[in-house]
């Protein structure tokens, strides 16, 4: 080697002489396909969450509460078409994660990661609180047909129920895109630092 | 070869090693049906090893702060202790000094690794990986005065 000092090859060398295997083969093996496993478990049974979570918000919306006005039934679409929209993007999302950039070289693959990064802020930050919004708008447009239906205790409960674990939800998403956003910036910085 | 790059990588922090070399096999495990011939082996698996240093750092929640300064180029006044006499902590400690960037292409250099491989393993040209070997090669002489 030409590059660097010998005596650091030297240390470099007998470093590695002194090394022990840390794990056997089977463990890998083990861990790759049960973290393998594992992985398409979480992204399905998030893909498969959302999409009970769509059947069943439309057997309620759609069937049961059989909306009769024309304000509630465009928040019964406004609700359910945003709603939809959202798992469309996370199916997307799960998509470009799925390709195997670990392989290609690290330029690429920080370039990648660097786009899927920002889809996946795109997602959460401006996708995800248009779809709480107009989620929520869709909400606001039923109001006046349960009002027909339920006293006024029953619809401040509704109202509560919807907002109290709303306000929760637009917590944690915050923090989510704060996380990806943190992400964001490392790669970027990682990207600048190897093509300086 | 990937437990002594992650070693570098990691400043010597033989569990983190451990750790991340077990997820640099499980990456070469799971991606092993997409391996073309067109890159030996060996470059298949650094250019793993390195992807998966470079993510593990994306991962370090906790470091934030740490990371954006690491990344920033070191002042050229640390030097390493006069006092440290086993040569692997000092080269540790050296390396510890680089950015991560850095410290992998030390390890690939150490690994007696041809330019034009690491250059295919970062997918940088090889001018700019040549300018990057003499700026790491200035401060590890700095780093390591005696060396």
């Amino acid at each position: 080697m030409t590059e660097l000092n010998k005596n650091l090859k030297a240390i470099w060398q007998d470093l590695g002489t002194s090394i022990a295997p840390p794990t056997s083969a089977q463990n890998v093996l083990l861990e790759a396909k049960k973290l393998n496993q594992n992985s398409i478990k979480f992204q399905r049974g998030n893909l498969i969450v959302l999409g009970l979570s769509f059947l069943v918000m439309c057997y309620f919306l759609i069937f049961f509460f059989s909306f009769q006005d024309l304000l509630s039934k465009i928040g019964v679409a406004l609700m359910l078409g945003f709603f939809l929209f959202r798992i469309v993007l996370e199916a997307y999302s799960i998509g470009q994660a799925k390709s195997d950039r670990i392989t290609e070289p690290s330029s690429n693959n920080l370039e990648k990661e660097e786009k899927y990064l920002s889809l996946r802020v795109k997602i959460h930050s401006t996708y995800t609180y248009l779809t709480l919004g107009v989620y929520t708008l869709g909400f606001i447009f039923l109001l006046p047909e349960f009002a027909i239906h339920l006293s006024s205790f029953w619809m401040a409960a509704m109202v509560v129920s919807y907002f109290v674990p709303g306000i929760i939800l637009t917590l944690i998403i915050r923090k989510n895109v704060q996380k990806e956003l943190h992400e964001l910036r490392t790669v970027v910085e990682l990207k600048k630092s190897l093509m300086d | 070869m990937v437990f002594q790059l992650c070693m570098g990588f990691l400043k010597g922090d033989n569990d983190q090693a451990e750790d991340l070399t077990q997820e640099v096999f499980i990456q070469v495990w799971n991606n092993l049906g997409t391996f073309r011939q067109d890159s030996t082996p060996k470059t298949w698996i650094y250019r793993i090893s390195v992807n998966t240093c470079l993510n593990h750092l994306k991962k370090e929640k906790l470091k934030s702060e740490k990371i954006s300064m690491a990344i920033r180029e070191q002042p050229d006044t640390v030097e390493i202790s006069s006092n440290e006499t086993d040569p692997i902590k000092a080269l540790y400690t050296a390396m510890a000094a680089l950015s991560e960037v850095d410290r992998l292409i030390t390890g690939m250099l150490l690994e007696e690794i041809p330019n034009a491989e690491i250059a295919s393993i970062l997918g940088i040209n090889e001018g700019n990986l040549r300018v990057k070997i003499h700026r790491i090669k200035i401060r590890l002489k700095k780093l390591i005065p005696n060396d």
